[in-house]
């Protein structure tokens, strides 16, 4: 059925264009005769179809313009969330190479500034992930195949340096503070975790932003 | 014997009973319609909506600014053509009446299975509170009491009844929709955040009682799934 209106669209705006390219390109003799004799140009012979045609492609216009704005409404959302797993995950890391007593004071410390705990929020944003991605499916709404390449399961645990350098990949400053956080430099623990906590917020405020469009209640 | 004790367990797994309770009891809720509903908001998309309302006038303008003749002399000049044409279009909008009509019943429903959804996910969010309370209190006094009220269990009772039936009219109207699941043991406070988007006096008493842990009066929620329960009943009297 989408290919059809496909069809139909991309046909109805070829007619249409080329209606307009006749009216412009009409030879000089032609539009002389036609204008002296009937004062009719060639989209006033074929004015059905012609109306026809601009209805659909306003239809097709509005109606796509529509559907883009969804699609980028939630893949906005997802892509905040993504970075902000990233950032939990990286957080398991430093955790799991610190190998600290206290994971509580730890993990609150990440999140104390969104008002949730470590534990709630983890839960929360997969969770959220986890609708938005019902809702593109709901909608009908064709996903990025590469949007989903970096997604992989691993346990908490098992989160070293090597997997916090690929989350970080993307980021040079914090790719290059992570492998000064593996050399034990004492300073870079402070603002790894800073940092995180700082990133984590930004991404959660706009997510708090954004949802209030698509009716999320964070 | 092994064979009925197979098709009974396999039966009780396909309709998704729970068989050790003793009432009927639902484990997981599957729904046609996702928890976050994701329509954008009105003001976005304002302007695209005032375009749609003006397509049709607009392209009508335009056909007669461009129309030389009358429709009328049209019509007289190409008879078979003509008559083709306007039998195709009687046809088609006939077809495009009844598909219209679908889609309005479709809708809904849609609305009916949604507010239904939203109601039961509120109600299993409000029991799991509970259970999660009296749990807490058991393992301080080590006194098991049934905390439950009954008018919370009532209803619990009647919308998983009522939800059954809507659900399977649904799937028998429109079999090709997919399911999404939502298991009843993990609703918490975000669902019921979702879920609360008809009152925000219920959201307010309902995270209350989340984050400070304690009961609080269920009656508002209550009534209100009674008066909705009533209309939804009528309109699936109407529809069946």
């Amino acid at each position: 059925m989408k290919n059809i209106t496909k069809v139909f669209i991309l046909f109805s705006s070829f007619i249409f264009s080329y209606q307009i390219m006749c009216n412009i390109n009409f030879s000089a003799q032609q539009n002389k005769k036609l204008i002296s004799n009937n004062n009719y140009l060639p989209i006033h012979y074929q004015s059905s179809i012609t109306a026809l045609c601009f209805y659909g492609l306003l239809i097709y216009c509005s109606d796509s313009s529509i559907h883009y704005k969804h699609q980028i409404c939630i893949m906005k959302n997802m892509t905040h969330l993504k970075k902000i797993i990233e950032y939990l995950a990286i957080s398991h890391g430093i955790y799991n190479f610190l190998r600290l007593d206290n994971s509580f004071l730890f993990f609150n410390q990440i999140t104390n500034n969104t008002g949730y705990t470590f534990h709630d929020f983890t839960l929360y944003i997969l969770k959220i992930y986890q609708e938005l991605k019902n809702t593109l499916h709901f909608f009908k709404i064709s996903k990025d195949s590469q949007s989903e390449a970096s997604i992989f399961l691993c346990h908490a645990s098992l989160i070293t340096i090597p997997k916090m350098l690929y989350l970080a990949s993307d980021n040079p400053i914090l790719y290059k503070k992570i492998t000064l956080f593996e050399k034990n430099e004492i300073d870079q623990r402070a603002w790894l975790i800073n940092y995180i906590k700082e990133q984590i917020f930004e991404h959660f405020l706009d997510i708090q932003k954004n949802s209030k469009d698509i009716g999320i209640i964070i | 014997m092994k064979f009925i004790f197979l098709f009974l367990l396999l039966s009780a797994n396909l309709y998704n009973f729970d068989l050790t309770a003793h009432t009927l009891k639902l484990s997981t809720i599957y729904s046609p319609i996702p928890l976050i509903d994701g329509n954008l908001d009105a003001k976005n998309v304002q302007f695209y909506n005032y375009i749609n309302t003006l397509s049709i006038p607009l392209t009508a303008c335009i056909y007669s600014i461009l129309n030389p003749y009358h429709a009328i002399d049209t019509i007289q000049k190409n008879q078979l053509i003509s008559s083709f044409m306007i039998y195709y279009m009687i046809h088609s909008a006939n077809h495009c009446y009844i598909l219209h009509k679908k889609k309005m019943i479709k809708n809904e429903i849609r609305v009916y299975v949604k507010k239904l959804f939203h109601l039961l996910i509120v109600m299993h969010g409000i029991n799991n509170q509970i259970n999660a309370l009296e749990y807490a209190l058991y393992k301080n006094t080590t006194m098991h009491s049934n905390h439950t009220p009954q008018n919370v269990m009532t209803m619990l009772e009647k919308l998983d009844s009522q939800w059954i039936i809507l659900l399977a009219h649904y799937r028998k109207q429109y079999p090709l929709d997919s399911l999404y699941a939502y298991p009843i043991d993990q609703i918490s406070i975000f669902e019921i955040a979702q879920a609360t988007t008809f009152s925000v006096n219920i959201l307010n008493t309902l995270t209350e009682s989340y984050k400070n842990k304690h009961d609080v009066d269920y009656n508002l929620i209550i009534n209100y799934a009674k008066t909705e329960l009533e209309k939804i009943d009528i309109i699936m009297h109407n529809i069946t």
